[in-house]
């Protein structure tokens, strides 16, 4: 019986060998989520998806947010909406929790500082009314909103603010309870925060950091209840207290957790009774069950899925535009890839709108670098590569590749935000053949992923790569450390995996992060697009919708761009 | 005499355990990825890797990381969740009972019917009811599991929609004991086929070889009922060799429950363990799977225990 646990594992491999035979054979269960599943699926533990959120309008701006489901009839007040989602929820403590699908449903019982709403640009007020970052980008000051408590009756109050950080962030503090990954990760330049008054709250930072203030729309900064900490210790994940609009009821793990209405919520009671919130990890199961009613409404849903839902007469499907990222990074060390003319080939040589339409069923939009259309920071006017199989060859040809050569492409097998990604691949290897590209194809399970990508191309598993795949889901629409990560900072430590450089453009996303000024940012930044674009570091790819789906009678549900944030206060069901 | 054997066995026990956390903990660590990765995502910078890491005592040797989760184990502590921060205790225990229901459910259906089908085959040798079983228990050893599931909840649950295909108890207004057999019927069966096929193949082939045994023609000579043959002589003697391929299927239906969890989203330790491999969440890692390696051992303990007493020639052997 030594053998049992390789033994265990073996068949856990061996079964997923026989899976893929059975995901052909059952082509309509859509299976391929289950061996996403068994392959390395990590959708609930990192910080990027693909899925979507919504939002109500809320906050003092009161802003119409974008698409919504038609709101036939009054709103009603009543009833249970269950949500489905595609992991568990890893904690409901704001300092320990990782990932999306943990995000959402933290967000209804947690209220954040600041938040992003429907179609409005940049950050609105949530609990903070109002802000102000320091002259020199090393301190930002809050003012409160006055009479906010939490489901406990606690003050949201300066000193609740401080505390929440302090006992994320502060090592010593009597309430930190880590180590913690993400409040580190976030808010690596906070140094300390202060109380001015009851309602006025200091953010002290060790750099100029005018990041620092849009990183706050991670729900990581949520405010929690002082007294709630300080009596549950490290159980506050089972008895988590905010300031949401739903107060947390129960928590089956692996099953279901119930969430009820606040009707002490600060603005205005919400509609719905209780929120159930299921996790169904296998993809076709999560469709499968909205399909039979057993769940209203799924957060996270496969392209693969659009057309049947857009054929229901039960269904609909809900989606709208996104702060989300996929692009590819071209290795500048390879030796093809050196010359620009090379990557900007690539560039023509992928047909984009034809991927976005029969892989996505338009889900998607083409992006031309990484900033998203119709932002502040955004540049429409950069060079841009429709698909043109005739300019790629020439330019292949002026680089002395017109016979082609072969090329190496490391993609995830899947992956959160990683839409489609072999799918994908295989699309795009078909398009690069035309042009005389050999794309070999290497796959690998998510987590493998991350550690052979750390390291930059040129050394994954002691072999170079010309290309790998890579996505971001961005809180909010500043570009900010994000952007500098992943064209700037060289690995290991930093995600410029392809070792893009260019002092020029470098230089401008440093400036960015310090100046204080949005219109002087957003020029910084814009500069930077059109080089980026230029230099074609990366295959620009496109720009994820958020995709839901939800039964008809559910209403009153808008998207918002952030992802990790589900607003739903106004929903309604008939 | 059983008490050394007894004691033998336990020591061996142990030693089968440590070598499964061991094998287990060198695999995790020998898969690429650790868990400051997979909760960082792929904008872990790399001083927050590296910050996240030294708190998580992952630049530690490895030996110095495994002797650290012993020592606690043995003091009765499994350590905390990295991606959680709760007890591996109070996630693996309950997850535990779980996958026990919707076990030992499939098992007693798993013996039941095989040894049933197994018996009437062998009895009726030849006949067509034997050739259906024979086509019937192939079928059941070749398809997989979750191919299976899978099929059976489309079918079952999307298509005629009679049984639900997906948790444990209905999220409302669910709960009771009804509702618990409902859910566990599509999943218990999935993961029963595939040892009800080789329980009944082996009760057929055990049946046949004590139909041709001496005493069996001496009870039918000495006029007993053909009833009492068959459960008194037959049964019982073709039984002896089956019960060590019980415990041997319970450990199989074990592991096997790992997809079928998945695949149902019912709420056991199996999807537990394939989740935290995924997110590489050691400590669950190591807690379920000494769990289900415990569990495992201690039933071949007592099969092995149990074929002992009902068959003394293996006790002298």
């Amino acid at each position: 019986m030594t053998y049992s646990l390789p033994n265990a594992m073996r068949r856990i491999a061996s079964r997923r060998q026989v899976l893929k035979g059975a995901a052909a054979a059952v082509g309509t269960l859509g299976i391929t989520s289950l061996l996403a599943a068994c392959g390395g699926d990590s959708s609930s533990d990192s910080t990027d998806t693909a899925s979507a959120s919504t939002a109500s309008s809320s906050g003092s701006s009161g802003s119409s947010a974008s698409p919504s489901t038609g709101d036939a009839g009054t709103p009603k007040k009543g009833g249970t909406l269950v949500v489905g989602m595609e992991a568990e929820i890893s904690s409901f403590d704001p300092a320990v929790m990782t990932g999306t699908s943990t995000f959402r449903p933290v967000s209804s019982i947690f209220d954040m500082l600041v938040n992003l709403y429907g179609t409005e640009s940049g950050l609105q007020p949530d609990i903070a009314e109002s802000w102000e970052v320091a002259q020199d980008a090393q301190s930002v000051t809050m003012k409160l909103r006055p009479d906010v408590k939490f489901h406990d009756g606690t003050a949201v109050d300066a000193e609740a603010v401080v505390f929440s950080f302090e006992r994320m962030l502060n090592t010593n503090d009597p309430n930190y309870f880590g180590p913690y990954a993400f409040p580190p990760f976030f808010y690596p330049t906070y140094k300390t925060s202060t109380v001015i008054d009851p309602l006025n709250v200091k953010f002290e930072l060790t750099q100029p950091d005018a990041t620092f203030l849009s990183a706050l729309a991670w729900n990581t900064a949520s405010p929690v209840s002082p007294t709630a900490v300080k009596a549950a210790g490290k159980d506050f994940s089972n008895k988590p207290v905010g300031a949401g609009p739903f107060k947390f009821v129960s928590w089956d793990k692996n099953v279901k957790t119930t969430m009820e209405r606040n009707d002490d919520y600060w603005n205005g009671a919400p509609l719905l009774d209780q929120i159930i919130w299921k996790p169904i990890v296998e993809e076709a199961a999560r469709f499968n069950q909205l399909l039979s009613g057993e769940v209203d409404f799924i957060v996270s849903i496969d392209p693969q899925f659009v057309p049947q839902v857009q054929a229901s007469q039960d269904l609909q499907l809900i989606q709208g535009p996104s702060l989300h990222t996929w692009w590819v990074y071209l290795n500048t060390h390879e030796e093809h890839l050196k010359d620009k003319r090379v990557r900007q080939a690539l560039n023509y040589g992928v047909d984009k709108a034809s991927l976005i339409k029969n892989i996505l069923h338009d889900t998607a939009v083409e992006s031309r670098g990484w900033c998203w259309p119709n932002t502040w920071a955004y540049e429409p006017d950069v060079v841009q590569y429709p698909y043109d199989p005739d300019k790629a060859k020439e330019l292949l040809a002026q680089a002395g590749f017109a016979d082609g050569f072969d090329l190496e492409y490391l993609v995830p097998e899947s992956g959160s935000g990683m839409v489609a990604p072999k799918q994908i691949a295989t699309a795009m290897q078909a398009d690069l053949k035309k042009i005389g590209i050999n794309l070999k194809i290497t796959t690998l399970e998510w987590i493998s992923y991350l550690a052979a990508t750390a390291n930059g191309l040129d050394s994954v598993n002691g072999k170079q790569f010309g290309m790998s795949q890579e996505s971001w889901m961005n809180p909010v629409d500043d570009p900010g450390l994000w952007v500098e990560f992943e064209s700037v900072s060289m690995p290991p430590g930093g995600g410029n995996t392809g070792y893009y450089e260019n002092s020029e453009y470098a230089e401008l996303l440093a400036k960015a992060r310090t100046t204080t000024d949005k219109t002087q940012r957003a020029e910084f930044y814009k500069q930077a697009q059109k080089i980026f674009a230029e230099d074609a570091p990366w295959i620009f790819m496109f720009h994820s919708n958020f995709v839901t789906a939800a039964r008809k009678n559910v209403h009153g549900i808008k998207l918002n761009p952030d992802q990790n944030v589900l607003h739903l206060k106004d929903v309604w069901k008939s | 005499m059983y008490l050394t054997w007894m004691l033998r066995r336990f020591v061996y026990l142990i030693l089968v355990l440590l070598a499964a956390t061991v094998v287990v903990f060198m695999m995790m660590h020998l898969a690429p990825g650790d868990p400051a990765q997979a909760m960082l995502g792929p904008m872990a910078r790399g001083d927050a890797l590296a910050q996240l890491r030294q708190q998580l005592g992952l630049n530690d040797p490895l030996y110095i990381q495994y002797l650290h989760w012993l020592e606690h184990t043995l003091r009765g502590d499994l350590g905390r969740s990295i991606r959680q921060q709760v007890p591996v205790s109070s996630l693996i225990f309950s997850q535990f009972k779980n996958t026990a229901i919707l076990g030992s459910v499939s098992f007693v259906i798993a013996v039941v019917g095989g040894l049933a089908l197994g018996f009437l085959a062998g009895l009726k040798r030849g006949s067509f009811f034997d050739r259906i079983i024979i086509v019937i228990a192939s079928s059941g050893i070749a398809i997989p599991s979750f191919f299976l599931g899978l099929v059976l909840a489309y079918v079952f649950g999307i298509r005629l929609h009679v049984l639900p295909s997906n948790g444990m108890y209905s999220l409302q207004g669910g709960g009771g004991l009804l509702d618990l057999i409902k859910h566990l019927a599509l999943p218990a069966i999935t993961l029963a086929v595939g040892p009800i096929a080789v329980v009944a193949r082996m009760t057929r082939s055990s049946t046949l070889e004590v139909l041709s045994q001496d005493y069996v023609r001496t009870a039918r000579a000495k006029g007993l009922h053909e009833r009492a043959v068959a459960t008194r002589h037959i049964f019982k003697n073709a039984l002896i060799p089956i019960i060590h391929l019980l415990g041997l299927q319970a450990g199989i239906l074990l592991s096997a429950t790992a997809l079928v969890e998945v695949v149902f989203s019912w709420p056991g330790i199996g999807a537990l363990m394939v989740n935290s491999i995924l997110t590489r969440d050691l400590p669950v890692t190591q807690g379920s799977v000494l769990l289900i390696a415990a569990v495992y051992a201690i039933v071949s303990v007592f099969a092995d225990f149990a074929h002992m007493v009902v068959d003394p020639r293996v006790h002298q052997s």
